[in-house]
């Protein structure tokens, strides 16, 4: 930049200085300025790449692993990693079998190129080695860190096999001996675990399971776990710093299996089939999320449960009387969500071995993908063929067996592979030799690049004009991305329908947790704008006594007053559904604004078709016709204004003659003084809630129902959180959805929030001691903890979302193409990000109107 | 190709000073922020159209880091089994730094 010179020939790259035969002699001339080099031209192919780049960002997202290491000349030797599958998991699948065992494979041949460029590295620091201490530590893999130092080239370790009569113990006193690293650390992977003892007969980490025989265990960290050294991860070459990055031996663990990442999904039928997964949690939610737990269809009217949208169509259409049509299918799918039962007696597809909770299960199948990853680090290629021969009762009948089954489980899958690449060499073979040759835009076959592509969607070349090379060049580019993503696509169609809906229920639901408006009106009263019904609302029942008694009467007004997050908007939504038959109209105004009154009343007007077959945009004709409507049907209807700040915004849309209708008003409100004594109305204040709802509330959101709460081992805790709370429906209920979500004990969340009070009386002291007040403090606590666990870009979506109205956040208004850095997040390509903490903050979102 | 070296190991050699090793593409693609950064702030004030649409590509490419989280080693390490779609993304931007450096 600014230099004396600058090469004309721009923006090809250095191979094609030499080989393009447009390229322009290269000439020295002075800088004519920097405007002139960067001229539009080149703004637009730095423009198309970037477009390219962009294009990409799915993929990148959620690259699929697709890796065959051919183009290297390699001998695909994965049939020792389907036979090790084979071996360790007998009576899975074969296609199971096939899958793991090729993930086995890359894992392994992955490592195996780490390898070699750790001793790379290994070798041009030795110098380093010998002139002073090092900046970092190069372990050798998988070896202590003691012999870190020692650059020879040593012979792979023998892998000792438990000696025939020879105890558990003593066994695991001599590798202790040779390791020399004492394994002190109780419950975990690491236990009475020493570097060189490749193979243990440590008895299996899941108890109730099955004894598995020999056992692969992790290496130890390349340096000691105290000091604060410096080293490079031998498995992904990251440079880590003991004491930072790694604190425990549990660190250790996860960071070696999100490098190995071992765990695949079970089912063979899913999309994800051939996904890797690095982290426990993350793998195990796929699973429970697309496979093991239902969608069920539910009737909001009756509460009954489907688990076919069929039966929730019968349902509506025989006990509601609902039309057949296109409406029908819409709140159908509206209906749409989890099941809430709890995952009970689910079968490992490995062992068969069935677990009653799924916490268990989850440990137990992971526990069988690590142990088959540790065998990429653990054994080398040779290895892998004594660990054949490792196996106990080496010529009985049983092994013979398996012997037999194994060559014919190969036999079938070379004959598979056979006819596949015959298949392909037979319909794609020009396909397949332009995309897998690996060749790229720069290289002297370029001309095979950028034929029959529609470039329609990026910007064109100029016409009449004789394009560049590096045109040329992004033009290639544009067509390889451009098959690259077709090539996406048509692996996503093909997929099972099945499969693909599970994951599209995910929109599904997002959208009904977010816009719920409209998705109920078609049961048995009528609805306009109905909130969604909370199904872990408790108690209230005397102040739904009293708020019935008074509404049962034509032209009667009830307020529901009370505190902020005290549950005034969550009573009558749940008074709207409890006593949904008394009522053969039942409309939900948004009461903060005048505006949004009068968008309630306009939305009833359409939605009853008041305004008849012309398009009526002025907003008070609207409403107009909402009042005769209301003032002249002879059906019973409830009318209830939420949130309702000032009265005198509210006059014009009480209707004038509300005795002489056969409605009721319910308004819900702060301000117990709202209406004036010369109105007749009702008032119902409610107060906290009763501290045995609060614990029947915490009790049933850790996914127990019991019958009689008293006889509950945390009956007392869920007293105690409850007075912590203060009892106040709004801290209660976030307390019930932290449970829910985190599956954290009442005990463990009785220390956290013990935790967080100190915190946060610390934090009050240093500020002014009476600035929060007993409620307030709990709700600050409560939300500190929630607030904990969410991410950095959920954090700052919530900040966006408090200045929302909470009731009806549109996604499609925050979700863009932003080019704005601080909005970066909320970018449309980050779609899948955001859908999760849209569903966790929907139900927050839910409760802060009350 | 090898994976860390591979064909661009002689572009990566010339970013002398970076551990690009392990996370080549996110080594590349702070390269050519770098490289905008240091176009805008040369680029004639009188000419601000032009720099404007620098500006605006160097925003592209910054959401682009963010999105495909290529500024930590997060992108390289999602990409270290997909070794085709990895090349693909580190001669992309091999030919965008290249672009940008003869600037």
């Amino acid at each position: 930049m600014g230099g004396p010179s600058i090469k004309m020939e721009a923006f090809t790259t250095p191979e094609e200085e030499t080989t393009l035969p447009d390229a322009r002699p290269v000439a020295e001339i002075p800088t004519p300025g920097l405007d002139t080099i960067i001229s539009s031209d080149a703004t637009d192919i730095i423009g198309n790449y970037l477009h390219c780049l962009l294009a990409l960002v799915p993929a990148l997202r959620y690259p699929t692993p697709q890796d065959t290491y051919q183009e290297d000349g390699l001998k695909k030797d994965e049939g020792k990693d389907l036979a090790l599958a084979l071996l360790m998991f007998e009576k899975a699948t074969p296609c199971f079998i096939r899958r793991v065992g090729h993930a086995n494979w890359k894992r392994r041949l992955f490592q195996r190129r780490l390898s070699e460029k750790l001793a790379q590295i290994r070798e041009s620091k030795a110098g380093t080695f010998s002139a002073g201490p090092p900046s970092f530590s190069v372990p050798d893999r998988g070896r202590p860190s003691q012999q870190t130092t020692n650059l020879s080239n040593q012979p792979p370790a023998q892998f000792p096999t438990k000696k025939p009569n020879q105890s558990e113990g003593a066994l695991l006193s001599e590798n202790s001996s040779i390791s020399g690293i004492p394994s002190s650390t109780p419950g975990t992977i690491f236990t009475h675990q020493s570097v060189n003892a490749r193979f243990s007969t440590i008895s299996s980490v899941v108890s109730d399971a099955k004894p598995t025989g020999n056992r692969h265990v992790l290496p130890d960290p390349p340096v000691p776990l105290h000091s604060t050294e410096e080293f490079l991860c031998p498995y992904c070459l990251q440079e880590l710093t003991m004491g930072q990055d790694i604190e425990c031996l549990k660190d250790w663990e996860y960071h070696v299996f999100s490098d190995l990442e071992p765990y695949m999904c079970t089912y063979d039928n899913c999309i994800l089939a051939e996904k890797t997964f690095g982290v426990k949690d993350e793998w195990f939610r796929h699973e429970l999320d697309d496979h093991r737990i239902d969608n069920i269809w539910f009737c909001q009217s009756c509460l009954v449960e489907f688990n076919d949208s069929a039966k929730l169509a019968d349902h509506l259409k025989d006990v509601h009387a609902y039309p057949q049509g296109q409406e029908l299918a819409i709140v159908v799918s509206l209906c749409q969500r989890r099941s809430r039962a709890p995952v009970l007696n689910q079968s490992c597809a490995i062992c068969h071995f069935i677990y009653s909770n799924a916490e268990d299960l989850k440990s137990h199948v992971a526990d069988h993908f690590e142990q088959l990853s540790l065998t990429s680090i653990n054994l080398e290629d040779d290895a892998i063929d004594e660990a054949d021969c490792c196996q106990p009762d080496g010529g009985s009948p049983e092994n013979e067996e398996k012997k037999r089954r194994l060559e014919s489980f190969l036999s079938d899958l070379r004959e598979n592979a056979f006819a596949k690449e015959h298949e392909i060499d037979g319909e794609d073979r020009d396909v397949s030799t332009s995309s897998e040759s690996g060749l790229l835009p720069g290289s002297s076959d370029d001309a095979s690049f950028g034929h029959g592509h529609d470039f329609a969607a990026l910007p064109s070349p100029k016409s009449g004009r004789r394009r560049g090379p590096a045109e040329v060049q992004v033009e290639a580019w544009h067509a390889k991305v451009e098959r690259y993503l077709e090539e996406q696509a048509k692996n996503f169609y093909d997929a099972p329908e099945s499969d693909i809906a599970s994951l599209r229920s995910y929109d599904v639901m997002s959208e009904s947790m977010v816009e719920p408006l409209g998705s109920m009106e078609t049961l048995r009263s009528i609805r306009t704008m109905p909130p969604t019904r909370n199904q872990a609302f408790v108690g209230r029942e005397s102040d739904f006594d009293k708020l019935h008694n008074n509404l049962s009467n034509h032209g009667s007004i009830c307020v529901l007053s009370g505190t902020g997050g005290i549950g005034k908007s969550a009573t009558a939504i749940e008074y709207t559904y409890k006593f949904e038959r008394e009522y053969d109209y039942i409309f939900w105004i948004q009461a903060e604004t005048p505006v949004s009154c009068a968008y309630s009343f306009g939305h009833i007007a359409t939605h009853l078709g008041l305004d008849g077959d012309e398009v009526v945009r002025h907003q008070e004709r609207l409403v107009m016709l909402t009042h005769e409507f209301l003032e002249r049907t002879g059906k019973r209807w409830l009318l209830v204004f939420d949130n309702v700040d000032d009265l005198s915004a509210l006059q014009r849309f009480l209707p004038s003659k509300l005795l002489e209708t056969r409605g009721s008003i319910l308004l819900t409100t702060r301000n117990a003084t709202l209406l004036p004594q010369n109105i007749d109305h009702t008032l119902v204040e409610l107060g906290i809630l009763a501290l045995e709802d609060c614990r029947r509330l915490l009790l049933t959101s850790t996914g127990e129902n019991p019958k009689d709460m008293r006889t509950h081992p945390e009956y007392k805790l869920a007293g105690d959180i409850a007075i912590y709370a203060g009892r106040l429906p709004l801290a209660l209920s976030h307390i019930a959805g932290y449970l829910a979500q985190s599956g954290c004990s009442l005990e463990d969340f009785v220390e956290l929030w013990q935790e967080r009070l100190h915190h946060t009386d610390l934090h009050a002291s240093a500020k002014d001691s009476s600035f929060l007040n007993s409620t307030e403090k709990a709700l600050e606590i409560m939300w500190n903890i929630g607030l904990r666990e969410v991410t950095i870009d959920a954090k700052e979506l919530l900040h966006i979302l408090a200045f929302l109205d909470s009731d009806t956040i549109q996604k499609d208004l925050l979700v863009d193409e932003h080019e704005d850095h601080n909005l970066e997040f909320l970018h449309s390509s980050e779609k899948f990000r955001f859908e999760l903490p849209f569903l966790v903050f929907g139900n927050l979102s839910s409760t802060f109107s009350c | 190709m090898d994976f860390l070296a591979g064909s661009n190991g002689s572009l990566l050699s010339q970013l002398a000073g970076q551990p690009c090793g392990a996370a080549p593409i996110s080594c590349l693609f702070k390269e050519c922020l770098d490289l905008f950064d240091q176009l805008v702030l040369c680029s004639d004030a009188q000419y601000s159209v032009r720099r404007d649409a620098l500006e605006s590509q160097a925003k592209k490419l910054r959401t682009w880091g963010n999105d495909a989280r290529a500024f930590t080693w997060e992108l390289d390490r999602a990409l270290r089994k997909s070794s085709r779609l990895q090349q693909e993304v580190l001669m992309l931007l091999k030919c965008l730094w290249n672009c940008l450096q003869q600037s």
